[in-house]
């Protein structure tokens, strides 16, 4: 499996929550050379599966498929189309870019999100954020005719138009939906390292509906029912004038302490670095509260999973473009398994214990 | 109290046990509970189930939340002081100067204190503190603090326990470390009655971040009913409640509204005064968890709940003490199951 090309079919492909077909479609095909089931839970996220009935620590891969985008709210009289946002955006990002919707047979209709000309603007609307409900999406239709001919209706799917870059830097990749596609490559990758490494059972779980709240995790996790999980997302690197923190491309695999609905699990933290120590794996760390990702759900599912997020750090996140470095995409990818290869049940029983497993 | 009690109460409220890292105060809990089957959840709650002689005998869980308040080490900065985010939600003014303990990865305790240093104190009266003024210096330059600290390491404010007078205590996380203190003595009260039910008597970690462990403590336990021990605070009560006001029970609470049946048997049988709050506690996910369970909670008034300086009475301890020990006993399989029978028919 090439990295790079794995990034590009992922993260070109549309799909916003509850309309992942196509991700799941990709995830579907490179899950069944490498699996031996390949199945969905009840609302659509796919698992890959090996050694399904083998002894030892039950292991949960999770990367969310989803991406932010929107759906058809309302077509006006004029052909105009309002939109309601899926996963948190900021209009400041979206107004003049360019989209694709996308029908339900998977055509794309090029668009843009419409902005007022700045001649003549106050100074008082100049100043403020664009309301989310006063935006709107052009197709060029004339009429609300003509866009319901193009196939186009309530509820149809728009993603920011984004396609694969290399920047000056190779390693670095701009395109839209890294959030979490990035993440889906990881785990694709790691399943595949994996392959020929862990006899127990291992999960690889593209899952759905992450944006608006964690709800594949959820359905996937109930399915599953793991030992440990690792989820993968992207995390905001603070290496910009915009935003500071203490992650940045091409530090490694992101650590992901705490976030808005985990706190990692203190005992997995402490195996994680070792492992990565051990192992060469570039890393760093983010204490992060601005967020969510799947473990959220995960971690407190039965009578509980040991949990945590590797994060692949990410350059402006949830808007039309993202910057991520494919380095951080294998480093995560090695370090989910070297941490998976060596885990014993005598290991996992010590780690239960959280500090006292390094004494 | 008497004094081995009290000397235990002291090591539960002084221990570390931030959200995520409760292993201290779990294995002060284990030891005392080694007697009987210790039973736990992966998130780190713990349980010790008092068996029954019959057989199918339901399960009631008394328990309270094991963990407590804490922030976390953010960044190291360039001058060796080091920067955080709180787990829970902390109001910046109770922190600012306090003494806090840094804990390391190796669970090595480490002395730092809150500082805001845009600010001449001595020169400026200044009236109000933003979180992200705030950092934590250690006395250590950079250098020095990187060999020492990882970001991520816990941090508790200091509040070591103290006697404000006989039964008056002040410490930190008192609501919740005396409850278990109550728990291990009713456990102690009762481990050698012949009850027809079983009893689960624990404590439950990651529960003030947002009764994350309190779901997978439910799950793990699986019980018929529950009864919920905590520190209600009295400041800005209403109807008001104070200090030495016996066993207190929660009438009304936003997150949870008590199981009538569970609530009527309870007041029938123990002197309580009406407590309505707005916190939450552990019954307000124990409630709804999985199939739904009969919850109640009980306990006793506190002031400054969530800061290091709390304030409890001994006294309301013995009493709770006392009357919990005498409401188990008047408590049967048929009773509890009786109350799930209602909740069966709400459904």
């Amino acid at each position: 499996m090439s990295t790079e090309a794995l990034l590009k079919e992922l993260a070109e492909a549309s799909g916003i929550s509850s309309h992942e077909q196509l991700p799941a479609g990709i995830m579907t095909s490179y899950l069944q050379p490498l699996s031996d089931r390949v199945y969905q839970d009840g609302l659509g996220s796919v698992i890959g599966v090996r050694n399904e009935n083998a002894e030892g620590i039950k292991v949960q891969f999770a990367a969310h498929m989803d991406e932010v985008g929107f759906c058809i709210k309302s077509i006006d009289e004029n052909g105009y189309l309002r939109l309601q946002p899926i996963g948190s955006m900021w209009t400041h990002v979206l107004l003049g870019q360019r989209v694709d919707v996308v029908t339900d047979d998977q055509r794309i209709i090029p668009g843009v999100i419409g902005s007022p000309a700045s001649h003549g603007l106050s100074k008082e609307v100049r100043e403020r954020t664009m309301d989310m409900n006063d935006l709107y999406l052009d197709i060029g239709a004339s009429s609300k005719e003509q866009v319901l001919q193009t196939g186009v209706l309530p509820g149809t799917m728009v993603v920011p138009h984004g396609s694969f870059t290399h920047l000056i830097d190779r390693n670095l990749i701009m395109c839209k939906a890294f959030d979490d596609r990035a993440g889906c490559a990881a785990e694709l990758l790691a399943f595949e390292k994996l392959q020929n490494r862990y006899h127990s059972p291992l999960y690889c779980a593209g899952t759905i509906q992450e944006e608006p709240g964690l709800r594949g995790a959820r359905t996937a996790t109930d399915v599953i029912h793991a030992d440990l999980s690792l989820a993968v997302d992207t995390t905001v690197a603070g290496d910009t004038p915009a935003d500071h923190n203490t992650c940045r491309l091409g530090g490694g695999v992101v650590l992901s302490m705490i976030d808005s609905n985990t706190i990692a699990h203190r005992g997995l933290i402490r195996y994680a670095e070792k492992t990565a120590r051990d192992n060469h794996i570039p890393f760093q760390y983010a204490v992060f509260k601005g967020g969510g990702t799947d473990s959220g759900n995960i971690h407190k599912s039965f009578e509980g999973i040991m949990a945590m997020t590797l994060s692949i750090p990410i350059r402006y996140m949830h808007t039309m473009q993202s910057i991520i470095n494919i380095k951080d995409v294998e480093a995560c990818a090695d370090l989910m398994t070297e941490m998976t290869c060596s885990m014993t049940q005598d290991r996992y029983q010590k780690l239960l214990n959280g500090w006292e497993a390094f004494e | 109290m008497n004094n081995m009690n009290k000397q235990r109460a002291v090591m539960l409220c002084d221990a570390m046990g931030i959200s995520g890292e409760e292993n201290d105060v779990r294995n002060i809990i284990a030891d005392s509970l080694k007697d009987i089957e210790i039973v736990h959840d992966r998130l780190g709650s713990i349980f010790g189930i008092k068996k029954s002689k019959k057989m199918n005998a339901p399960i009631l869980m008394i328990a309270t939340n094991m963990d407590e308040v804490g922030m976390m080490v953010a960044d190291i900065l360039s001058d060796g002081r080091l920067s955080f985010v709180t787990l829970e939600e902390i109001s910046p003014a109770s922190l600012l100067h306090q003494r806090v303990q840094i804990w390391t990865r190796n669970h090595q305790c480490f002395y730092g204190v809150v500082s805001c240093i845009d600010t001449k104190f001595m020169e400026e009266a200044k009236s109000t503190v933003k979180l992200s003024e705030l950092s934590i210096e250690t006395g250590m330059t950079m250098e020095e603090a990187k060999a020492v600290f990882q970001i991520g390491d816990l941090i508790l404010v200091d509040g070591d326990f103290m006697m404000l007078n006989e039964h008056v205590v002040s410490g930190k996380a008192l609501y919740n470390r005396l409850m278990i203190e109550a728990i291990l003595e009713i456990y102690e009260n009762l481990k050698n009655d012949d009850l027809d039910y079983q009893i689960a008597f624990g404590s439950i970690a990651q529960s003030v971040i947002g009764w994350r462990g309190t779901k997978t403590a439910t799950y793990t336990i699986r019980p018929d009913a529950a009864l919920v021990l905590t520190g209600f605070e009295a400041n800005h009560s209403d109807p008001s409640v104070t200090l030495g006001d016996g066993v207190l029970c929660e009438y009304y609470d936003k997150q949870m509204l008590p199981s009538r049946m569970l609530l009527k048997d309870f007041v029938n049988q123990v002197k309580t005064i009406p407590y309505f709050g707005y916190l939450g506690n552990d019954g307000s996910f124990i409630h709804k968890t999985i199939n739904g369970t009969p919850s109640l909670a009980a306990g006793i008034a506190m002031k400054n709940i969530g800061t290091n300086a709390a304030i409890a009475d001994l006294n309301d301890v013995d009493v709770l003490v006392q009357e919990c020990t005498a409401y188990c006993r008047t408590l049967n399989a048929e009773k509890i199951r009786a109350f799930q029978f209602e909740a069966e028919h709400e459904h």
